[in-house]
């Protein structure tokens, strides 16, 4: 203990005042060993040197005896920092490149991590969140997944003995939160009674909602607030619990606070409010055991796997589902999805592309290590002389070794600091990148998880491109390394292993820009898909009356709303839909056709929107037979109505002859065709043209959210303004949703696509870049090494242009195994991408061509500048030089 | 033939030796590092030559440990020298080293020499 203590001292403060003591102490012996020298008659001057000689090697015994004093590894590591320092201030030039590239490479591997950690690794901060399921269910009629079940169901299916440890029911709901006069618009979660209780919650005051809150249908008007509402918007006042409030207009008496940190059971959009969901009339309008509205969140029991527990759901669920009234198809199976997001989570949607980026950013990390390798490799060679020197004085391999990894150390550090700082930004420029909406902006932080990814990363790095130089630099023969002969003869080896490591990187990048290429291809192929309308100057306007005074007036507002958006100057057409088309979101409905029987024989399903007469001119879609719908045109409701379907519901239902045909939808009401309009796009840019049918807005039958979309004669999003303004003027309290245009909006359905596209090219061109750096490096120290034999070369009558291809040729070699090698990481990267793509395959020739030529001219720029100096040698001064 | 063998070559210091050495030499009285080598050198008959490498790391070792205590002095020639003296502690260290030592050599002795 006394030990350390005196350690610790000498180590922070004694330090140059030992090594000071140690040198007087040996002075004074070496006096004494002369003394005794000249005791024995030798003359003064061989006195010394016999002294000297047995005194043996100062530096080493001072060097050896250090190591005894203070913790000798926090002590040495100090003095290799400190030497690393200085003498990577000796070369800014290389330590500007490694530490930028390295920067740039941890910057972009921590920023994407930051959003591996948000989208697939965080989780609820509730009990157990590991072991949540979140239910789905396969709707095979109408190709889709359905989300949502019954009260009933949900009640039965937790009296089922089985996987589940518990299961709860919630649903996310808008709610219009109403206190002292004062309207807020939340959203807020309707929940089962032992919603709190299976996720731990605890309360901040007042009390949790229980199994009594959700019993008799409509018999509980209570609410639970979120904490942040609580600390919000009634200052945290502990007299809010049973306080009267109003949502959506029906007075509710708040029982509690949930504890602080709990926002609900969906990480992604967090709720503010909890309602029992006995309530659901009132958010609704609908009695709850009417309608499927429940997501389920199960917690399955320790060892069962999500598979396991799908599979006996699957055998005890569609009982249950017929036996409570829900209609279902033969093969709509149950799906467990992971829950420890809870809903809604966007991990389908976004971590495939997260994972990919993480391997893109992980392969630009390995090739920024390449080069650092290579050119650390390439200076272990320059400095052997400075090695050798070292060795010859007394330092032994593992001070070198120690020393040269300690340099390695520092520029990752450095490295890593700059990473972090760049992260930051780039995590910005990302989420600037994807859809404003996508509640992640606010998610995504660095936080430990984050910081402990970078260092681990920045450790490996640093040990990954630091260790064979240093190894290398450690084997430095004193004898040669003081005779000079180092740049004339070295060994074979670095310069074998730094063309290996430019060769990977040349790979690695390789397959990058191969990637930039797939996903810049993708991008643009769906750029250029035909949407079937014209995206150009299309405004839209999303305005819903749910909740204000209109919404009895529907029929007499909207159209008044679209005479008034005729009207403006810059309307060239304007019409109402229900639907905004490519946005994601659809509705579709069971048909019945005379005469059509699906091959499995199911009901045919189509996609549907309500639209205005004036729809198709709007948007720019052509009508290929029939008319436009008219102000007399019902929808089917009281008498024969008139529906407008598109070419592809046409061929696939009505034998392509469509028009005067009738055919019946939802419950039985019948329409007949008065219009076919071309295919276009109805809920992705993606998909396969999908059969559509338009309904007319009969004046009965209004929605109360519709879309205004306009074509404007110059930009729709200056038009945007004024169809707001005209909304306001109108009916000041309507409130109009976020407006956009066309183009913005496909903007938004591509933006997976951009990011992957912008990150894949910017990382690509770094990978590039640095590649071409690594390779300029290990050539301009091969010319020179070479410069001798240039010169020698010249002056026997070798022609410059041959001095030329001779470095050329030793570029090409290493461009050529690079390629080879990159060739399978192509194919492995394209195969991955597979799914992201589209309108080109992940093993596309094309692609993988023009990447090869793109790198073999990045790399020919590279290899020309050096190679251009080694034929402008001066054969007469490059044999003088040595 | 190796060195062990060579008689004409100074014998290496097993692991640990040295230190007890050092620690025996400054039995006798506070001496520096010279001293300490040059008294192993006369009392071993020559045949422990002590490398400086060896003594000035062992030293600080021993200082480390608090076996020993250090102090600048003039020597009998009136030159400062740092001077090395037992501590309480070194004492008892030699004192334990000692007998392990004795039983280590009595040990080696019978197995190296049995008695038939």
């Amino acid at each position: 203990m006394r030990a350390w203590w005196a350690k610790l001292c000498r180590l922070v403060g004694g330090g140059q005042r030992l090594d000071d003591e140690l040198r007087e102490e040996m002075s004074a012996h070496l006096e004494f060993e002369l003394e005794e020298s000249l005791a024995r008659g030798l003359p003064e001057e061989a006195a010394r040197a016999d002294a000297r000689r047995r005194f043996g090697n100062a530096a080493a015994i001072a060097e050896r005896s250090r190591e005894a004093w203070s913790f000798r590894w926090l002590a040495a590591l100090a003095r290799d920092l400190r030497y690393g320092v200085r003498s990577m201030a000796r070369r800014p030039g290389f330590t500007a490149v490694a530490v930028l590239s390295l920067a740039v490479a941890l910057g972009a591997n921590t920023a994407v991590f930051s959003f591996v950690n948000t989208i697939l690794i965080e989780k609820l901060p509730v009990a157990e969140a590991g072991r949540l399921v979140v239910l789905r269910q396969k709707d095979e009629q109408f190709h889709m997944e359905n989300c949502c079940f019954t009260h009933p169901f949900f009640e039965e299916l937790r009296k089922q003995p089985g996987d589940f440890e518990d299961l709860l029911a919630m649903s996310p709901v808008d709610a219009a939160l109403t206190d002292r006069e004062q309207t807020e618009r939340l959203r807020a979660d309707a929940v089962s009674g032992n919603y709190f209780r299976m996720l731990g919650v605890r309360a901040a005051a007042g009390r949790l909602l229980g199994e009594s809150d959700d019993g008799a249908e409509g018999a509980n008007p209570v609410c639970v607030i979120g904490y942040k509402l609580w600390q919000e918007r009634f200052a945290g006042d502990p007299g809010v619990v049973g306080r009267r409030v109003l949502l959506n207009g029906q007075p509710f008496r708040i029982v509690g606070v949930s504890q602080r940190g709990f926002g609900g059971a969906s990480l992604r959009t967090p709720s503010d409010l909890y309602v029992p969901a006995s309530m659901a009339e009132t958010f609704w309008g609908m009695k709850r055991d009417t309608f499927g509205f429940l997501f389920l969140i199960a917690r399955v029991k320790p060892g069962v796997s999500a598979q396991q527990a799908a599979a006996r759901l699957n055998a005890t669920g569609p009982r249950i589902q017929r036996a409570t009234g829900t209609r279902i198809g033969p093969h709509d199976d149950f799906l467990l999805y992971d829950g420890s997001q809870g809903i809604g989570s966007g991990r389908e949607q976004l971590g495939k592309p997260v994972l990919v980026l993480l391997l893109l950013v992980g392969v630009l990390l390995l090739v920024a290590c390449a080069n650092l390798a290579a050119l650390l490799l390439v200076r272990s060679v320059e400095r052997t002389r400075e090695a050798g020197l070292r060795a010859a004085i007394g330092a032994s391999r593992a001070v070198l070794f120690r020393q040269f990894l300690a340099e390695a150390g520092l520029l990752a550090a450095a490295g890593g600091t700059g990473g972090w700082v760049l992260a930051l930004g780039l995590i910005g420029v990302l989420l600037h990148l994807l859809p404003q909406d996508d509640g992640l902006t606010k998610l995504v932080h660095p936080d430990g998880l984050v910081f402990g990814f970078t260092a681990a990363v920045t450790l490996l790095a640093g040990l990954l491109f630091g260790l064979l130089p240093a190894w290398r630099a450690s084997r430095a023969d004193p004898l040669s390394a003081i005779h000079g002969a180092v740049l004339a003869r070295p060994g074979r080896r670095p310069r074998v292993l730094s063309k290996v490591a430019i060769a990977a990187q040349i790979a690695l990048s390789l397959a990058l820009v191969f990637c930039a290429g797939l996903f810049s291809r993708t991008l643009h192929n769906l750029r250029a898909v035909d949407l079937g309308f014209q995206a150009e100057n299309v405004a839209i306007v999303p305005i819903d009356l749910g909740g204000t005074a209109y919404r009895t007036q529907a029929a007499p507002f909207f159209t008044e709303l679209l005479r008034r958006a005729r009207a403006l100057p810059e309307t060239r057409a304007a019409a109402l839909t229900q639907l905004s088309v490519v946005s994601g979101s659809m509705q579709s409905i069971a048909l019945n056709v005379p005469g059509y029987t699906a091959p499995n024989g199911m009901r045919p399903v189509a996609y549907f929107t309500r639209v205005t007469g004036g729809y198709f001119r709007t948007l720019g879609t052509a009508l290929v037979a029939g008319r436009d719908f008219t102000e007399r045109d019902g929808d089917g409701r009281n008498g024969e109505g008139a529906a407008i379907v598109n070419e592809k519901f046409a061929r696939q239902f009505l034998a392509g002859d469509a028009l005067g045909k009738a055919f019946a939808y939802g419950g039985g009401r019948t329409v007949r065709v008065v219009g076919v309009a071309r295919t276009s796009k109805f809920r992705y840019i993606r998909e396969e043209p999908q059969p559509a049918m338009y309904l007319p807005i009969a004046p009965g039958g209004f929605p109360d959210s519709l879309y205004l979309e306009a074509r404007t004669t110059a930009s729709a999003a200056a038009a945007i303004g004024r169809l707001r303004g005209m909304v306001h003027d109108l009916a000041p309290r309507v409130p109009v949703g976020a407006a956009t245009t066309m183009e913005m909006q496909i903007d938004a359905a591509l933006s997976r696509e951009r990011l992957l596209a912008f990150l894949s090219t910017l990382l690509g061109g770094v990978a590039a870049a640095l590649a071409a750096v690594g390779l300029y490096g290990v050539l301009s120290f091969a010319v020179t090494r070479r410069t001798r034999e240039i010169g020698i070369r010249l002056s026997v009558g070798a022609r410059r242009s041959g001095i030329v291809a001779l470095f050329l040729r030793e570029s090409a070699w290493m461009v050529a195994a690079g390629v080879a090698a990159g060739v399978p990481l192509m194919l492995a990267c394209g195969k991955l991408a597979g799914s992201l793509l589209y309108g080109l395959q992940g093993q596309d020739a094309g692609t993988a061509a023009a990447a090869t030529a793109a790198l073999g001219l990045v790399a020919l720029a590279a290899a020309l500048v050096p190679a251009a100096r080694a034929a402008r040698v001066d054969p007469v001064r490059a044999l003088k030089h040595e | 033939m190796s060195t062990v063998d060579n008689l004409s070559e100074p014998l290496e210091f097993l692991q640990g030796t040295l230190e007890v050495l050092i620690l025996r030499s400054l039995q006798a009285g506070a001496n520096h590092a010279y001293g300490v080598a040059q008294f192993l050198r006369h009392q071993s008959a020559e045949e422990f030559v002590v490398d400086n490498g060896s003594l000035y790391p062992a030293l600080q070792r021993l200082l480390q440990r608090g076996w020993i205590a250090a102090q600048w002095k003039m020597s009998p020639n009136a030159r400062r020298a740092r001077y090395y003296r037992l501590t309480p502690a070194g004492r008892k260290q030699l004192v334990a080293a000692e007998s392990r030592w004795r039983r280590f050599v009595e040990a080696m002795a019978r197995v190296l020499a049995p008695e038939v």
